[in-house]
């Protein structure tokens, strides 16, 4: 046992003179009474406790003493551990793993109680914060001694649906590792990457032991090239024992209708992934959920979206049709994002010169004089292509760099025009241009001469210019994970649009992307373009998999609970009002 | 003080109540529950050897052959014996007592009746001497005025005997006091009555007899005796005493209800001449 304030025993030495004050007699006041005789017989029938009465001064000075005493030993505030009493940070983890119930308390309850331990064990001079950890690190109280802060800090951790991002860790052992004076708490389940290899200086408090849970960690739902759709997951099991359970697939707008009821034998750890074909398959939101009592039950159910159809119809007008049609083909069959059509087209992809009309195009090698392009000049050599703007839909999965403009020629974008890609010396190869309200995509190159044709850049051209040129973008993936931003289709700058999460919150959207999703379920996506539905799913298989027992604690010794000041003090007050009660109230009335 | 003309009223007051109340006149103002030769009639009872052959019903004896006498009401020329407690226990209510013992001898000597006012203590002390008339209550308030506690450990028993030895004529007696004899009231009472003296107990204490509102370590001095003892009092001792003087007042009334001895309780928070009426209102010193 150590003493942080040892100068305070010195407090001991009071007890001499509160003992020689008791050993004092003091002369009782004198009190007259006109039956005295009476009081005789009254006092006779207590005779029995004469003898305590007469050690009750003793008594008392004992009970006086041990308060005082432990009064002083509370003001040289005693150590049992060896606490080195630096500065806190309490970093709770409150991801989704942290909501699995363990004795009918979540993981994050315990990992908030086992703070509220620490807080309370605080001395006067020490410090503490509260962060909270999943995706993010957010701090809930800063560098504070207040423990009432603290705890309100505390007991403000709500559990979220995000996975653990063992990054957001790093930030503090990097600043603790540079000379910070404190120690790194971290209060979690290790349900996360890396747990296994934390930093020296984040010292793990293990929240949970080992839970039986089973979880879908992947899943996808497509429309396949015949009109049917597959459907693909995986599940993951920390149950020690194979466990049989129904996965129960069901369409949103068929109520509760079950689609497809899927028997599975889970074996522990990660199970092989499984695919199933749903003839007649609508389109629209769909829910698997695994029907098994286990410990986490966020992850027991994933949301998928299927949007309808939308191809941007996209006509041929060229010559050498054929590169042309298979790249459309290639987006029309299974996505169904391209559609090749002769008539009424949205898109004309076409090669030299620009067919009259006001149909969006995209044009390769241009040859002749147009308001789009003005009048190509001579060839030009491109060594090394220079992207303007790396992130336009058109470019997003597109490596520009890496194309070869061969046939490229010397030409001049008209004012107002997007260059999306030029030449080392400026010239224009890839440019967005709008004239007399036409939209084209001129792309400055030669793409039999270049081989373009044989790229797989080439179709990938294609439809990133033929969905942005319709106005339309990527659609919603089947999928998402909390933490994943969502790309708004056919944004445009200027344009506004609106999620609504699946608790009711519409959030507005003023950008090209939404994000992060926070909240497991379905959302719905509104914007000028259209309206769109996506799902969120945990699906993280370090999430589901609640086996922690490969993870030992870290933690160095730390003072938990109430301080040994505080049970003194609470010790000093009993035997005050023990004396009090049993003594000081009797002798003066 | 009991010579003021204030006083004086209040006592003139009490005995105008008085003569109204019992409606008596001169020699024979105070009824007695005792049956004698009065002139108002009181009871019949058979005639025995002695009894005086003109309380002979005759016209009974007419119809039934049976000699049966005619009872009246004794009206006497009475005897008032005050026996007022001056020991030092009652020291907070003496004024109190003396000022009922005032009023009480006050209508005796108007209403004509022989009056001995005695204080009583570890012994007996005169205070008036047997006196009458009207002209000896300025007298006899003189006297009470100029009482003082006196003596060691109330002796009741010893005091009525010594009482009895010095007046042998039957009176009434009216003890006026707190009762609180540790050698208890009933001998001294039961002696008086025995020697067929009226009884009537005035008893007077106040809160500091009847409770205990201190508490803690103290040294418990007897005022009579000067005896001391170091006692600590808690509330449950503090509740024992009371409940044991309650008891002690309650063992009085019993005796007193038993023996048909007149009882009134009363304390310095009610008026003298309050406690006189009341008692003059329900028919005057009877049990």
């Amino acid at each position: 046992m150590t003493f942080l304030a040892p100068a305070f025993l010195w407090s001991l030495l009071a007890l001499l003179p509160l003992a020689a004050i008791y050993f004092l007699k003091v002369k009782p006041r004198r009190r007259t009474t006109t039956a005295y005789f009476l009081w005789s017989r009254v006092l006779a029938e207590k005779q029995a406790t004469s003898l305590l009465q007469r050690l009750r001064d003793l008594f008392s000075l004992l009970l006086m003493l041990l308060a005082f005493a432990a009064i002083s030993l509370a003001l040289a505030k005693p150590e049992f551990t060896s606490d080195e009493r630096k500065d806190l940070i309490l970093l709770i983890d409150h991801s989704a793993s942290m909501s699995a119930l363990e004795g009918g308390t979540s993981r994050l309850d315990a990992a908030k109680e086992s703070a509220r331990e620490i807080v309370r064990a605080l001395d006067g001079n020490q410090r503490a914060a509260v962060v909270s950890i999943a995706r993010e690190a957010r701090f809930h109280s800063h560098l504070s001694a207040s423990p009432r802060e603290l705890l309100e800090a505390i007991d403000g951790i709500e559990p979220t649906d995000f996975p653990s991002n063992a990054a957001a860790l790093r930030g503090f052992s990097d600043d603790t590792r540079e000379g910070g004076d404190h120690r790194l708490l971290l209060l979690s389940d290790a349900n996360f990457e890396e747990a296994a290899s934390l930093p020296a200086e984040i010292e793990l408090i293990k929240v949970g032991g080992p839970l039986g849970n089973a979880g879908i960690t992947a899943a996808d739902l497509q429309r396949l090239p015949d009109g049917s759709f597959g459907f693909f997951f995986r599940i993951a099991s920390s149950f020690p024992e194979t466990v049989e359970a129904d996965l129960v697939l069901t369409h949103e707008g068929s109520g509760e209708r079950i689609y497809k009821l899927i028997p599975l034998k889970i074996v522990p750890g990660e199970n092989p992934p499984e695919r199933f074909a749903l003839p007649e398959a609508p389109d629209g939101a769909w829910t698997a959920t695994l029907d098994l009592d286990d410990a986490l039950e966020k992850d027991n159910r994933a949301y998928l979206t299927v949007p309808e159809p939308n191809p941007v119809r996209v006509a041929v007008a060229t010559k050498d049709r054929f590169f042309f049609e298979v790249s459309v083909l290639s987006f029309e069959r299974g996505a169904g994002i391209l559609q090749l059509v002769d008539a009424t087209p949205e898109v004309v992809l076409g090669t030299g010169s620009l067919e009259a009309g006001t149909t969006a195009a995209v044009v390769f090698a241009p040859s002749e004089a147009s308001p789009h392009w003005g009048t190509p000049g001579e060839e030009v050599e491109v060594v090394a292509p220079r992207v303007v703007l790396d992130d336009h839909p058109i470019l997003r999965h597109l490596e520009a760099e890496s194309i070869t403009f061969a046939g490229a020629r010397q030409m001049t974008a008209p004012p107002g025009s997007l260059v999306l890609v030029e030449s080392e010396a400026g010239t224009p190869l890839i440019f967005l241009t709008k004239q007399e309200g036409r939209g084209v995509v001129v792309v400055n190159l030669d793409p039999v001469a270049s081989e373009f044709v044989l790229s797989p850049w080439f179709p990938v051209l294609i439809q990133g210019a033929a969905l942005h040129l319709a106005g339309r973008g990527a659609e919603p993936v089947a999928l998402y994970r909390p933490g994943d931003r969502v790309s708004v289709p056919g944004f445009r700058e200027g344009q506004s649009s609106k999620v609504i999460a699946p608790d009711g919150t519409e959030t507005a959207v003023a950008g090209p992307e939404y994000g992060p999703i926070e909240q497991l379920g379905f959302h719905s996506m509104e914007s000028p373009v259209g309206s769109w539905r996506f799902g969120s799913t945990l699906a993280t298989a370090v999430e589901s998999l609640l086996d922690n027992s490969a993870i030992a604690a870290t933690a160095g010794p730390l003072a938990k609970g109430h301080a040994p000041a505080s049970w003194l003090i609470f010790l000093a007050l009993v035997l005050l009002v023990a004396e009090s009660v049993l003594y000081h109230r009797r002798k003066v009335g | 003080m009991f010579t003021d003309p204030s006083f004086v009223r209040r006592l003139e007051s009490l005995y105008l109540l008085a003569r109204k109340v019992l409606s008596g006149s001169l020699q024979a103002d105070r009824k007695t529950t005792r049956k004698g030769a009065g002139i108002t009639f009181a009871d019949y009872a058979e005639y025995r050897l002695g009894d005086d052959f003109r309380s002979i019903d005759w016209r009974i004896y007419a119809k039934f052959e049976s000699l049966i006498i005619k009872l009246f009401e004794l009206e006497e020329d009475a005897t008032i014996y005050l026996l007022v407690d001056g020991s030092r226990s009652m020291e907070s209510k003496f004024r109190y007592a003396r000022e009922l013992a005032a009023a009480l001898g006050y209508i005796a000597l108007n209403s004509l009746d022989r009056l001995c006012v005695y204080g009583l203590a570890d012994t007996l002390r005169p205070v008036v001497e047997p006196c009458r008339g009207r002209g000896k209550a300025m007298g006899m308030l003189k006297a009470l005025e100029e009482m003082e506690t006196f003596g060691g450990d109330t002796d009741f028993t010893l005091c009525a005997r010594e009482f009895q030895a010095r007046r042998k004529r039957k009176g009434v007696v009216i003890v006026i006091s707190d009762f609180l004899f540790p050698g208890g009231f009933e001998e001294g009472l039961k002696y008086l009555q025995w020697h067929r003296h009226d009884l009537y107990c005035l008893q007077v204490q106040d809160d500091g007899d009847r409770r205990c509102d201190w508490k803690g370590d103290a040294t418990l001095e007897c005022v009579e005796t000067g005896q001391t003892r170091r006692i600590t009092v808690t509330p449950a001792e503090a509740r024992a005493y009371e409940a044991a003087v309650a008891g002690w007042n309650e063992s009085l009334r019993e005796h007193c209800a038993r023996s048909r001895i007149g009882l009134a309780s009363t304390g310095p928070e009610v008026a003298f001449d309050t406690v006189i009426q009341e008692i003059l209102r329900r028919g005057g010193l009877v049990a």
